[in-house]
């Protein structure tokens, strides 16, 4: 998935709101854009999208920090 | 001997361990020494700039060191802390801005934001920037430029420490004002029930705003040990949550129960070496008992206890969880009164209940809030006096919470007096709905509210959520609460949702479901 795809979900999906900006290196979580309960919709959305699984020990601050870090986690698991 | 003061804890350990950890966060730490000190500069800044005694000062913070500072700061000063939710909405500031008459703010350069936009006249002054804003603001630099001695002033153990608001049934936050003697007994409550040692790590991860993170601030200083400030997107990750407890050696921990579902579920436990922890307590919901059964044998070693506890008369019940096999399936008692703390049983007429019988409880503390501040309606209310032999009646506080004391002499939580509803002129109280759908094995959690059912009475729907990987339906689960409530007593319609939306303090936000809530018959 591409960063514009993610920001997409975030944005219709999980927050309702498509005008609310999104950078690629924002923090999502200090600005609190997700909250645990989104961040548990969004690793269901990723497996529904992507077909893999992700696994309770990948779903960390430092894979979901930012739309680019969540774009690489999704390179590495499919590179594995 | 340590004084009286809810702050005077960090003076007494900044003179006998001064290089002990006072509070850790993100890497750094601060010692006793170093925040007895900085708490005092940020105290000066306060006066300098007129801060009166019993003054309101705001707090309005991320986790950080800081926070410690401007905590003691505004008590050394005499002042009176508002903990002020760094998410909450601009509108919701505003009003405890003004309803509580806050004219100094400690925050940081990150939420000058909302601040700034708030009308000129009612803008309180801003400490703790870097950002230099001229004398709307004082910066860390100012501060610092200020004495390091103790602060003279006078305050005496009756007065304020904080004043803590929360969502009243109306949406109207109240505040609730606690003096510096009932913190200081919920605090040293705590200390003792754990039996807290210098070497104890002891996490903050509630928000100021939640009064479990007065136990995490202050129960700590009693005894010298270190408070573990979490950052706040740590606890959104359950993996990196059970990382955190392992590299900062958490040793207690008080937190909600969806907390320990989730890091049970999704934390991965059995990765983690989470031998520093010793002491788990939970309160604010009832933890479903085969959650706690599963948490408790993940950690053989940690002691669990249930607190019990309105914010107005914090931690007033308690009751440490004996091993719990599998098939448990009673709710955890609320256990006994804490040593500071008296219990009455009342009914409808408010005579006392015998054993078995249900009844509120209501509660004499030291722990008992003063009241709401500006709200005579509400104390009206909330608060009743019995005469007894001297010449100053006791207080007691109505929790609103139904309780029922069985012969064993451990009390039960029934549920929210508001929470027993009538559904075609039968009682049922909703906890009990949510227990019997709860104790289906493939059910994670449930919530059951009532609408109106546009015939004169009322409709019980749920909402749950499952375990994953299940793919039980709605009619096995209502089949299992068919066998276990009574035909009036089951929800109307079920539904299966991926998860359960929270308030704030991560309580199920009920209110939205019932809102959202569309079913067949509903008019």
């Amino acid at each position: 998935m591409s960063i514009d795809e993610l920001r997409h979900y975030i944005q219709t999906e999980l927050l309702n709101d498509p005008a609310v900006e999104i950078g690629a290196d924002d923090d999502l979580l200090l600005s609190e854009t997700l909250d645990s309960l989104s961040v548990m919709r969004l690793v269901q959305h990723l497996e529904d999208e992507t077909g893999m699984a992700v696994p309770p020990q990948d779903v960390t601050l430092e894979n979901f920090r930012s739309l680019r870090r969540i774009e690489a986690y999704l390179a590495s698991r499919r590179a594995a | 001997m340590i004084d009286f003061f809810i702050h005077s804890p960090v003076t007494h350990f900044a003179e006998r361990t001064p290089d002990h950890p006072a509070l850790s966060f993100d890497g750094a730490s601060m010692s006793y020494s170093e925040l007895d000190l900085a708490s005092n500069r940020l105290a000066h800044a306060l006066l300098a700039r007129g801060l009166s005694r019993q003054d309101r000062v705001g707090i309005y913070m991320h986790k950080s060191l800081e926070l410690g500072v401007a905590i003691y700061g505004v008590l050394k000063a005499g002042g009176v802390f508002v903990p002020l939710d760094p998410f909450m909405p601009a509108t919701r500031l505003a009003f405890i801005l003004e309803d509580c008459d806050i004219r100094h703010v400690v925050t940081s350069d990150r939420l000058t934001g909302p601040l700034s936009e708030l009308p000129t006249d009612t803008r309180p002054v801003l400490y703790g920037l870097e950002a230099d804003l001229g004398s709307e603001g004082v910066t860390w630099d100012e501060v610092g430029s200020h004495s390091e001695a103790p602060p003279a002033v006078r305050i005496i153990d009756q007065d304020l420490g904080y004043v803590m608001y929360t969502s009243g049934s109306t949406g109207t936050p109240k505040g609730m004002m606690h003096t510096h003697h009932g913190s200081n007994s919920y605090a040293r409550w705590g200390a003792m029930h754990v039996g807290m040692q210098p070497t104890d790590r002891v996490a903050s991860h509630a928000p100021l705003h939640f009064d479990l993170s007065i136990f995490d601030f202050f129960s700590t200083a009693q005894s010298g040990a270190t408070v573990v400030l979490v950052p706040e997107p740590v606890t959104k990750f359950p993996a990196t949550w059970t990382s955190h407890i392992e590299t900062e050696r958490i040793s207690v921990l008080f937190t909600v129960p969806f907390t320990l579902i989730e890091m049970l579920e999704r934390g991965v436990m059995e990765r983690r070496d989470l031998s520093s922890l010793r002491w788990i307590l939970f309160g604010g919901e009832p933890f479903p008992p085969k959650h706690l059964a599963a948490l408790m044998r993940r950690l053989p070693a940690v002691r669990f206890t249930n607190v019990y506890g309105p914010a107005e008369a914090p931690s007033c019940t308690c009751y440490d969880v004996p091993p719990l096999d599998e098939e448990h399936e009673e709710a955890i008692p609320i256990g006994t009164m804490s040593v500071n703390s008296e219990g009455l049983i009342l009914d409808e007429d408010d005579l006392e209940c015998g054993v078995g019988e249900a009844g509120e409880l209501c509660v004499r503390s030291s722990t008992l809030t003063r009241g709401y501040w500006n709200r005579p309606d509400l104390n009206e209310r909330a608060f009743f006096f019995r005469e007894t032999l001297g010449p100053f009646p006791e207080v007691f506080y109505r929790t609103g919470d139904l309780v029922v004391r069985h012969e064993d002499g451990l009390m039960r939580f029934l549920g929210r007096k508001d929470r027993m509803v009538k559904t075609r002129g039968n009682r049922v109280e909703l906890n009990e709905v949510e227990a019997a759908l709860c104790s289906h094995p493939d059910v994670r959690e449930a919530a059951a509210y009532v609408v109106s059912d546009g015939r004169g009475s009322t409709a019980i729907l749920s909402t749950v959520t499952i375990q994953e990987g299940v793919s039980t339906g709605s009619a096995d689960i209502m089949r299992h609460a068919r066998a276990r409530l009574p035909g009036y007593a089951l929800p109307r319609d079920l539904v299966i949702a991926p998860d359960l939306p929270r308030t704030t303090s991560g309580k199920i936000d009920r209110r939205t479901l019932r809102e959202n809530h569309e079913f067949e018959g509903q008019r």
